[in-house]
């Protein structure tokens, strides 16, 4: 088991308290949605892409397990900073709580701004607007070369419909550890690929950004 | 408790004519007997006395993590890592506190006003009959909600509050709510303070009693009309003092109050009153909290010493401090660092961490964990995980280092592999299955259950509750029972040997030596005799079964 020290990724998440944070990581890990319980401390998944192996820590977003902050973003290549779609409140913790935590991390960090809970949003009436979003996805992460990324790092997503999931976590494998076309290929048959052929189904009602 | 009573009191040294007397030192050997350390035991019932709360400072221990970082320090020669160890609490502005002082006095001042406004309410609530008389234009939503039906039909209450009257929390009920009956509790308690400088302990009214607690700027209040008694309830708040601790510990508790004697402490425990409630739903159902003892899962001796030696062998890690795996409730197995013991106050605290959270099943969790009576001011973390896939066998490492994760993680994988290879996690459930044991089993005709604490290993053993005692009301009342018999042993300044008790329903016998406490409940028409009688073939069966029930070596890494 010596791999897990190995992790070839480190990737966290942040985010305020009961965002869904861990609901949108057993979505892409076990593919299932159930209400969770709140997460106590940290809790680790390892996950397969391709050739590599990627460390993925959930973290709580209770404030009294700050402490605990500096362990797990230290050496993280990447982080998911997860807020409510449904709560402005939740969006304004991204910049207040979770920047200077985030100085623990790698220099050169992915930070990915993913919106949550996007089936409990009423679209007419939005606190928060993709552009938003987007801007903030844009100020995290000016010292990253943007030409590398599809699009800004920023997701909506529903961990419940599995909408723009996996797209999440592709999109920060594919910028941190790039498969080329033959290795997708050739590990096509595992689940990672599999998620991509998925996705196109995904394509029609995917699509904020 | 109209039934007739008929008690039989003795010291065991006085020899009484009518009765066996020595029947009752028949048995030279005591079961589950050990001098192997692996809990401490030294902590009776007795010693929690009310004069513990008047040492500001708790004699709890302190610094046992920093001298375990200092050694760790020492042995990679670099700079100790005390961040933490201190858990970080914005420092705050130090000019605040001049300002603060004075907003306090006007606060308790407040508070006195609004208690003799309030005082009313008080007796209201207290009063069966007063329902009817309240004036419901005159109330607002604090008043009516405190006497709501509901709320007062319940039988145990707990609150937490901070020394300025903040309500932290309740265990029915929202606080937010609670805000002035939580005046009044302050005010009832700095009143005592102010004017006699005594401490307030408790209260009677009818069958409610109110307990008082008082430590490091919190004040903590039960009231119950079940059969607790006063030092009891002081047990159970002791007990919710330790769970803040747990989650904040005391130096920062201490440094939050210093900093902010009006600071909402409800904020840094957000997320965490699941704790609470479950740990209080524990205590009606786990007799392991009144005895501050804990229970093991019965299993063949010969499977505990593969579990704790595979455990030994495979976490062989520096800053490794405590090693045990849990099952429903139960101890497995535990193994430790030389020189460190496990305090059952503390191992109840991790029984109730996993025990009240469903997170720890998804994946492998890395949790600050603070263990009162280990030290009190800093965090152990503790590396969570379940080994098999029902999630029922949970074994928890604890260590001082926060990077350990990884290494920790590479030592459940190679636990978890040889536990399987060596069918010991199939032991432990069939032994899960199997329901710990039945009352039957002991054969002993009319002993309908019992509660048997080893003094010297800090451990119990009870069978299965089995009907009557099926029911949630029998259960409940079975439990008062033991309550009451604990209570009429353990009762400061008088303190008994041995109690026969008979009651309408059932015939207590209780008997305490300096080795075990024994508390056995038999059919209502058991005679004296009989009943000492059935007690030694008890203690013989146990001393029979010790090596299952109770953890009798102590494996060290």
């Amino acid at each position: 088991m010596s791999t897990k020290k190995k992790a070839d990724l480190k990737v966290i998440i942040l985010g305020d308290y009961n965002v869904g944070k861990t609901s949108l990581i057993c979505r892409y890990i076990d593919g299932t949605f159930r209400p969770k319980d709140p997460t106590v401390g940290a809790a680790f998944f390892l996950k397969q892409w391709g050739p590599h192996n990627v460390a993925v820590w959930d973290t709580a977003g209770d404030e009294r397990y700050s402490g605990l902050s500096h362990f797990y973003c230290r050496g993280a290549g990447a982080a998911i900073l997860a807020f409510d779609l449904n709560s402005s409140q939740t969006f304004e913790s991204l910049w207040a709580r979770f920047g200077s935590i985030l100085e623990a991390a790698n220099e050169d960090c992915l930070k990915v701004v993913v919106g949550t809970k996007m089936d409990l949003l009423d679209q007419s009436n939005r606190d928060i607007t993709p552009e938003e979003g987007k801007k903030l996805a844009r100020e995290l992460n000016e010292h990253l070369d943007f030409k590398k990324m599809p699009h800004e790092p920023y997701f909506e997503t529903s961990s419940l419909t599995n909408q723009n999931v996996d797209e999440v976590f592709q999109f920060i494998f594919q910028y941190c550890l790039p498969l080329s076309a033959e290795q997708k290929k050739k590990y096509g048959k595992g689940s990672v690929i599999d998620l991509i052929e998925n996705s196109d189904e995904h394509k029609s009602t995917r699509r904020c950004c | 408790m109209a039934t007739e009573i008929r008690e039989a009191e003795q010291n065991a040294s006085v020899s009484d004519s009518d009765s066996g007397q020595s029947d009752f030192i028949e048995t030279n050997e005591i079961p589950g007997k050990s001098s192997n350390t692996l809990l401490v035991a030294n902590d009776s019932f007795e010693d929690l006395s009310y004069a513990e709360l008047n040492n500001t400072i708790v004699a709890s221990p302190m610094g046992t993590i920093n001298s375990l970082v200092k050694k760790k320090a020492k042995r990679s020669l670099s700079l100790p890592e005390r961040e933490h160890v201190e858990d970080t609490v914005s420092e705050s502005e130090v000019d605040d506190s001049e300002v603060e002082t004075s907003e306090i006095c006007d606060d308790s001042q407040v508070d006195m006003i609004e208690a003799r406004v309030t005082e009313l309410s008080l007796q209201e609530t207290t009063s069966q009959t007063a329902d009817a008389q309240i004036p419901h234009l005159m109330t607002n939503t604090d008043t009516d909600y405190v006497n709501s039906p509901e709320w007062k039909r319940q039988k145990k209450h707990i609150f937490i509050l901070s020394e300025s009257g903040k309500p932290i929390y309740s265990r029915h009920g929202n606080e937010d709510k609670l805000v002035t009956i939580m005046g009044v509790m302050q005010a009832l308690v700095s009143f005592v303070a102010d004017s006699n400088k005594d401490t307030l302990r408790s209260i009677v009214a009818g069958d409610h009693k109110f307990v008082f607690m008082t430590r490091d700027h919190l004040t903590f209040v039960g009231v119950t009309r079940g059969k607790e008694s006063t030092q009891q309830m002081f047990l159970q708040l002791t007990y919710m003092y330790n769970q803040v601790i747990s989650i904040l510990t005391h130096s920062t508790l201490t440094r939050i109050f210093k900093q902010h004697r009006n600071y909402d402490l409800r904020r840094p425990l957000s997320g965490a009153e699941k704790f609470f409630d479950n740990l209080l739903n524990l205590m009606d159902v786990e007799p392991g909290l009144l005895l501050t003892s804990v229970r093991c899962l019965p299993l063949d001796s010969n499977v505990r010493d593969i579990v704790s030696q595979t455990i030994a062998q495979h976490a062989k890690v520096k800053d490794l401090v405590f090693a045990l795996i849990i099952a429903q409730n139960q101890l497995v197995a535990v193994v430790r660092m030389k020189k460190y013991y496990l305090h059952p106050m503390d191992l109840h605290l991790i029984l109730n961490l996993i025990n009240a959270s469903e997170s720890f099943k998804a994946a492998e969790s890395w949790t600050p964990i603070c263990l009162p009576k280990f030290d009190a001011a800093g965090f152990l973390q503790a590396h969570v995980s379940y080994l098999d896939e029902e999630c029922q066998t949970c074994l928890l490492l604890l260590s001082v280092d926060i990077e350990a994760f990884y290494t920790l993680s590479e030592c459940k994988a190679k636990i978890q592999e040889r536990l399987i290879k060596y069918n010991a996690l199939a032991a432990i459930n069939n032994s899960l299955k199997r329901n710990s044991y039945s009352i039957q089993q002991c054969s002993i005709s009319d002993l309908r259950h019992f509660l048997y604490k080893s003094r010297s290993t800090a451990q119990y053993t009870s069978p299965e509750l089995e009907a009557p005692y099926n029911t949630k009301e029998e259960k409940e009342r079975l439990f008062g029972l033991y309550y009451y018999l604990h209570d009429r042993i353990h009762t400061s300044g008088r303190t008994l040997k041995i109690l026969f008790h008979v009651g309408a329903y059932e015939t207590l016998l209780g008997w305490v030596t300096t080795g075990f406490e024994l508390y056995a409940v038999f059919g209502p028409l058991v005679t004296k005799m009989s009943a000492i009688h059935a007690v030694n073939k008890l203690l013989r069966w146990i001393k029979k079964e010790e090596d299952r029930l109770f953890i009798l070596s102590s494996v060290t890494f």
